[in-house]
């Protein structure tokens, strides 16, 4: 029924081997790596499936998992941005894939479980058309020629034809674009060669797709009573209006993000209460099964951490803007990794902002599965991150208006306002209530983290936190964080130099990885 | 009383009727883990599947399908022990009706909660971590085989999941530490013994994809981030031995 493999890969071992190594090398330092979103049963003749939840494959030694082949398909580019490993200015090994060969190694790759499918992204070799329509031509083979029904993320080329765009959507799961710099004056600064138009054509594109197609309402969860769909609706009604049902149009580039002028109004959205019917994550799974699906699970983008002077504020924001308006699944933070000498960037050797990384994800999460907005995380008075405290545990410490809370008698939402517990332990508190009152040894059991949870808890009316005064509390904390809580983010483990600097210290710490990277879709 | 049974689920149950009407009982020790000596009165109990069957419907009935299901996993864990966990949380269930499940305080309740979370956190963990070899029989049609030695007992769990993926390959799962094999192929599988000494044929491509497989792996990892204990929090090293890529041979430190 489908095409039998060439045996390209093994007549040919020897280069194949020397482009695996130079194009998965040149796009390790892309984050994404979640094969998570589309559920995708087999089928007879086929070979692969994907599950919704995602499957890690490996680990490598940077702690981070592996669930898809990620490569480029060439790292032959055009442009010089002056964070990019691959600029043209760098003297780096340069070769590119053929179609045939990428299709044969996925397919290879994934009939052994080594891959939970393909991660493909490029430089720009020519013209961005050239490089997308040999992207499309190894998504077909594989798709069409082989067989293949696992996972692919495709990355699509700033400034490429709309209808390219359209197919690699139709062959991918998910597709994403990077934004990579937060606002449009680093872009001009650091990538002159490409504009904020390029970059948010492509990505309306597809948000007016998946809109199309009622596929994707945004993100949030089922405690979350911001949800994003009235936005969804007024997209889809513009590119209605513009006689342009298919998505092709600019809808939106105009008011983005980034096309703002770095104003960042993004920081004034607004959510909307608006919330019926069922929970968004059940409208995705269900979608998501239909047969000719654009981009079933999604898109997604990433932003660099570091290589400007943003603040916190600002990536938050724009990424709240990203999950609203473009109904991204993700938005993916990179520490800057210094690996070119330019001045208009952090010298080589700096220190990787890994723990700043870190609470920007941890903010992410909050926003994203805690019904925490972007300005709660941060605000004008306090536009960064407390590197030393994560964001829920600070916005604790600034609001004892909100606590202490009863165990036995507060919503959820409320409930997941508490530092230490998270959604499976409220799940549990909630379930529980309904067949007997908690003790605050069942909450231990329950798996809440009482060395944080305590002090802002009372369980049937009696509060467990002990004499800690109000304004010691955040040393108390911080006593625990050093000492604990970031112990496996620490390359000395729990051992060094505890309580001292911790700061100081864990600035250095080695990377957390994403938390859960490949099962973005829950997070417990 | 302690009883000694054959080390299946439907043995386990039939413990638990003998629990009900002969005596209760104070142990319950599979076959294979109950040494020659002991003060306790002992009884093996021969698995009666009418029994078991009827222990299952009670369980249930009275508790939910869902407990049922918890009661297996928690059984495949292995954990020796685990059958007087089952028994407390089932008799407990009796008493309490479905409402068992949401107890997640109980000690008892709790304790099945962190076995099935075990079985499920090595089922999980497998279905990316097994790593299957092309392998060629004398006829020269291409076989997947994997070999692993998981903790609990998953096989049977994991074969959903490979069956879906794998619809035109014939493919074999090999438990080496239970010496048994699940056989797949054209959307059905069947479990026999197979002894840890086996060892196939492997295809002769099979080395040369392995290589580009840890070629991969070791260019993927970035050196400005190595967090080797955090590696290790995700793949225990107890696993290492059967994964292509191990970190073991792949230090990607100078």
């Amino acid at each position: 029924m489908f095409a039998p493999l060439y045996n390209f890969v093994m007549e040919n071992f020897d280069l194949v081997m020397a482009k695996l190594r130079i194009l998965s090398d040149a796009a390790k330092y892309d984050v994404s790596c979640s094969s998570s979103g589309t559920e995708r049963r087999g089928s007879d003749g086929h070979i692969g499936s994907a599950a919704s939840c995602g499957i890690c494959h490996t680990w490598t030694a940077d702690g981070r998992c592996v669930s898809l082949l990620k490569v480029l398909y060439t790292n032959r580019c055009v442009y010089d941005c002056a964070y990019c490993v691959n600029r043209r200015s760098n003297d780096v090994e340069r070769t590119a894939f053929t179609p045939k060969e990428l299709a044969e190694l996925t397919m290879e790759f994934y009939r052994r479980n080594y891959i939970e499918g393909l991660f493909l992204s490029s430089a720009v070799d020519g013209h961005p058309d050239r490089t997308t329509e040999e992207i499309c031509e190894a998504l077909r083979m594989l798709r069409e020629d082989f067989g293949f029904l696992g996972y692919i993320h495709a990355k699509l080329i700033p400034g490429a034809d709309p209808q390219l765009v359209r197919r690699i959507g139709f062959l991918a799961d998910r597709v994403s674009v990077n934004i990579e710099l937060p606002n449009r004056e680093s872009l001009a600064r650091l990538a002159p060669q490409k504009s904020p138009e390029g970059i948010l054509r492509p990505m309306r594109q597809i948000t007016d797709g998946l809109a199309e197609q009622r596929a994707l309402v945004g993100a949030g969860n089922r405690y979350s009573k911001y949800r994003y769909a009235p936005n969804t609706l007024e997209d889809r009604a513009s590119a209605y209006a513009h006689g342009d049902p298919k998505g092709t149009l600019l809808a939106g580039v105009g008011s983005g993000a980034i096309a703002s002028g770095g104003g960042l109004d993004t920081a004034a959205v607004v959510f909307d209460g608006a919330a019926e019917g069922m929970s968004l994550r059940q409208i995705d799974t269900r979608m998501a099964v239909r047969k000719d699906r654009f981009a079933p699970a999604g898109q997604t983008t990433q932003l660099i951490i570091g290589a400007t002077g943003d603040t916190d504020l600002q990536i938050l924001a724009l990424s709240h803007a990203m999950y609203k308006k473009f109904l991204m699944r993700r938005v993916y933070f990179s520490a800057y990794i210094p690996l070119n000498d330019s001045p208009l960037l952090p010298a080589i050797g700096t220190t990787v902002p890994l723990l700043r990384e870190h609470r920007l994800y941890q903010a992410d999460w909050l926003m994203r599965f805690y019904g925490f907005s972007a300005d709660e995380i941060v605000d004008e008075a306090h536009p960064d991150l407390d590197v030393e405290l994560d964001p829920k545990v600070s916005w604790a410490l600034r609001h004892p208006e909100f606590f202490p809370v009863e165990i036995n008698r507060a919503d959820a939402e409320a409930l997941l306002r508490v530092p230490g517990l998270g959604n499976l332990s409220v799940m549990r508190i909630i379930r529980q209530r309904r067949a007997a009152a908690l003790s605050y040894d069942d909450l231990k059991r329950i798996g809440a983290v009482l060395k944080r949870a305590k002090y802002f808890i009372t369980v049937n009316g009696r509060y467990y936190g002990g004499g800690v005064k109000q304004d010691s509390l955040r040393d108390h904390l911080l006593m625990q964080s050093g000492g604990v809580q970031l112990d496996m983010f620490s390359p000395d483990g729990p051992a060094a130099g505890r309580l001292s600097g911790a700061a100081d210290r864990l600035s250095g710490a080695a990377a957390p990885g994403t938390p859960a990277e490949a099962r973005d879709g829950i997070h417990i | 009383m302690e009883y000694i049974y054959d080390g299946t689920f439907d043995g386990m149950l039939t413990c638990f009727f003998a629990h009900v009407y002969v005596e209760p009982a104070e142990a319950i020790i599979a076959e294979s883990d109950a040494g020659q000596l002991g003060f306790a009165r002992r009884q093996l109990i021969v698995t009666d599947r009418s029994k078991a069957d009827r222990v299952s419907a009670a369980i249930e009935k009275k508790l939910s399908r869902q407990s049922l299901r918890r009661c297996y996993k928690a059984f495949l864990c292995g954990e020796s022990g685990r059958e007087m966990d089952v028994l407390r949380y089932v008799f407990k269930g009796f008493k309490t009706g479905p409402c068992i499940d949401m107890l997640h305080g109980d000690p008892d309740v709790r304790r099945i909660d962190v076995l099935e979370r075990k079985v499920n956190w090595e089922l999980d963990r497998f279905l990316g971590i097994l790593r299957f070899s092309v392998v060629c029989p004398e006829d020269g049609v291409e076989i997947l085989y994997a070999e692993y030695a998981p903790n609990c007992d998953i096989t049977q769990l994991m074969m959903p999941h490979f069956l879906n993926r794998y619809r035109r390959e014939a493919f074999v799962i090999h438990d080496v530490k239970r010496e048994k094999a699940a056989f797949a192929g054209r959307g059905r599988w069947v479990m026999r013994p197979l002894p840890k000494t086996f060892s196939p044929r492997f295809s002769k491509d099979e080395e040369a994809y392995r290589n580009l497989w840890r070629g991969y792996f070791t260019a993927a990892a970035i050196k400005e981030r190595l967090n080797p204990d955090l590696q290790k929090s995700f793949i225990p090293t107890r696993y290492w031995e059967y994964l292509t890529e191990s970190p073991e041979r792949n230090d990607p430190r100078p």
